[in-house]
């Protein structure tokens, strides 16, 4: 199914280069086909490959139970259209091959898009699709999956984008020292409703057990030029950036 | 200025693994102490903890550093009694130091690292003065011992600062699993058998996707969340798995065999089993089996509804397994905690009493070098240690062309991360 899914689909039309310029904040009461969803639970985290801010929500409905994902890539189009191909394989079920859909063809969700339902007696099924840089991936009632599919599109397409990646880098003129295998506070501001996600090199970012919202470097034991890179996330998906440098001497 | 013992060090050298302890972390946001332990900082024995790899400390010279302080001039002899699997520590001389400040090595010549385990252990320290007769009691030091066969493999490493070290959170419950094994062939059944069938854990039923993060043949691997909701049982209350029908379960607990088999490696792996995660696409119809936490079925996609796991034997109409994913030890032989082989009770029966026959034979003519463990649990259905050959026709129903033709994939190593940011 892997291979069928990116020969159908993945090599059918250029996407076009464009990213989010704007925040894009999920509110289910912003839609028609998601406002009597509540978010049963909810989850944010930070891809490294590629580079994404994601947000996972599960919606409930009565018996019905909806598991929205958006992914914003900071990396561009081609890294969320990577992404969705790669959510679409993880299935140990594989859909009838007629079963699944262009949803950009059939009807214009996306750059690009698919959606399939598990079987002709099932009521369950899956849509994804990509506009500009976000990968929204959606499980569940699919007689519905589509009309959601399509608001939440709508609303994408409404974000304010730009040919180029967001400017989302704040600048930031700190430099750090600290001797190999030592520690040294970051001195970041904490934010009400705010996460901070690290990613580093030559040693990690580690929260202080003793304060919890206070964060600090550890060395590794090489010496040399090291980067922190801080993201930021709100309630949205576009993230704040933040680099500090660090020497370890 | 009194005799004390003022930090104690097991992970002295964080550049190996042989006379030292090795890098570890509590978990993606937090570091373990170190010094291990500082007598100016009340901790518990499980933040006083060390982890040890067997096989690069096997005859070596092992030590603990100690720092003392001490009163000028004076020299003193210290020893510990206690220590469980660190042993004893044999009498050595402290000082005289005119900087009150001395530092001593204190070979672990007792200790006892022979299987993997999790050890709460104390050290009574004794002290004197030279010459003097009566030890008098100086202090408890309580600690963490994990035993580790080995340094644990890719993913995790040692590179000191690194969040991909070994996490105390998951070394908790991985060495009390694997606890008293041996080999990586006994650690890997244990942490088989764990998986599948001591929390809960049931298939995903309508889609076989993963809950964890990693995708089949790639992604990142949420342990955080693993250890939080699987291991220590702590699952958020929602959302619900097939809400309003009789299948309705804790989505949390709901997985599919990429979760199983990426759980398995990490945790494997963590204890020094050289468990692999592979991805075999297509895979086929299956033959019957118990997907984790289900009932008999060669139909595993039966949803939320239809409750028909068992449909007649060679049906085209039922569901198979457009991929799977197990792991491999050192790249051999199938090690599955995701699914075991149904046999009837009488297929069992026999089993049972004819590999426990080829078990003990083999022992007694290796003199019990040899100790085929997996044997005994093959009868009872659990997919350890068999050959690629022996697991396909375990599992894959290739007997009519519709069947051949939907599986005749091969397994795929994979390469295993887990999310540190």
């Amino acid at each position: 199914m892997a291979s069928n899914l990116r020969e159908r689909f993945g090599r059918k039309r250029a996407l076009p280069q464009s990213s989010l310029t704007g925040d894009f904040r999920f509110v289910p009461a912003e839609y028609t086909s998601l406002r009597e969803h509540r978010i049963a639970h909810e989850e944010v985290n930070v891809l490294e490959k590629p580079l994404a801010v994601d947000r996972l929500y599960f919606l409930a409905h009565g018996s019905d139970s909806l598991q929205l994902e958006f992914a914003l890539c900071l990396e561009g189009a081609a890294a969320a259209a990577e992404l969705l191909f790669r959510r679409a394989e993880a299935f140990q079920r594989e859909p009838a091959a007629e079963a699944v859909r262009d949803l950009t063809l059939a009807q214009g969700t996306g750059d690009l898009g698919v959606a399939w339902l598990w079987g002709r007696e099932e009521r369950n099924g899956v849509a994804g699709f990509v506009r500009h840089n976000v990968l929204a991936f959606l499980q569940g009632r699919y007689e519905t999956l589509l009309e959601q599919a399509r608001e939440l599109d709508a609303a994408l397409v409404r974000t304010p984008a730009g040919a180029g990646p967001a400017q989302i880098d704040e600048s930031s003129f700190a430099v750090l020292r600290v001797p190999p295998g030592g520690r040294v506070d970051l001195g970041l501001p904490v934010r009400p409703g705010e996460q901070n996600f690290f990613i580093a090199s030559g040693g990690s970012v580690n929260r202080d057990p003793k304060e919890p919202t206070r964060h600090y470097f550890r060395a590794g034991l090489g010496r040399g030029q090291q980067l922190v890179t801080v993201l930021r996330v709100g309630s949205g998906l576009l993230p704040a950036r933040q680099t500090i440098r660090i020497t370890i001497e | 200025m009194p005799f004390n013992l003022k930090t104690l060090t097991f992970n002295h050298d964080l550049g190996a693994a042989t006379t030292s302890a090795l890098n570890i972390r509590r978990n993606k946001d937090l570091e373990t102490a170190l010094p291990e332990y500082d007598s100016a900082i009340p901790r518990s024995a499980q933040e006083q903890c060390a982890a040890y790899a067997i096989a690069p400390t096997r005859n070596q010279a092992v030590f603990v550093r100690c720092v003392f302080e001490l009163p000028g001039g004076t020299g003193f002899q210290v020893k510990a009694t206690g220590g469980g699997v660190l042993g004893d520590l044999d009498a050595k001389a402290v000082g005289p130091s005119g900087l009150g400040i001395v530092t001593v090595d204190f070979p672990l010549s007792h200790r006892n690292f022979t299987a993997i385990g999790r050890h709460d252990v104390s050290w009574q320290w004794w002290v004197r003065q030279q010459g003097a007769k009566n030890w008098q009691a100086l202090v408890n030091t309580s600690h963490r011992i994990y035993l580790l066969l080995d340094i644990p493999g890719a993913p995790w490493v040692q590179t000191f600062g690194d969040k991909h070290c070994p996490w105390t959170d998951l070394l908790d419950h991985a060495c009390v699993i694997a606890g008293g094994a041996r080999s990586e062939m006994a650690a890997s059944i244990a942490h088989v058998k764990a998986i599948y069938s001591n929390y809960s854990l049931r298939y995903d039923i309508v889609s076989g996707a993963p809950r964890y993060g990693f995708g089949g043949m790639g992604g990142s691997f949420k342990l955080t969340n693993w250890i939080a909701y699987v291991l220590q049982g702590t699952p958020p209350a929602g959302p619900t798995f097939c809400s309003g029908s009789g299948e309705a379960y804790n989505n949390n607990w709901i997985i599919n065999c990429y979760d199983a088999a990426a759980s398995l490696a990490l945790m494997g792996k963590a204890v020094g089993a050289r468990l692999d995660y592979y991805f075999h696409g297509p895979f086929g119809y299956l033959r019957f089996v118990l997907p984790i936490g289900r009932g008999k079925c060669n139909n595993p996609f039966y949803g939320c509804w239809a409750n028909d796991p068992v449909r007649g034997e060679d049906e085209a109409t039922r569901s198979g397994f457009g991929n799977h994913a197990y792991t491999k030890l050192t790249g051999q032989n199938n090690y599955d905690a995701c699914m075991r082989q149904w046999r009837s009770w009488l297929e069992q029966l026999i089993l049972s009493i004819i590999y426990f026959i080829v078990w003990l034979i083999i022992l007694i003519i290796t003199f019990g070098l040899v100790n085929r463990i997996d044997l005994l649990e093959r009868a009872a259905g659990w997919l350890v240690n068999l050959p690629q050959a022996d697991y396909n026709a375990a599992t894959i129903d290739t007997s009519t062309p519709a069947e051949a033709a939907a599986a005749g994939g091969n397994p795929v190593v994979c390469v295993l991360d887990f999310q540190v940011v």
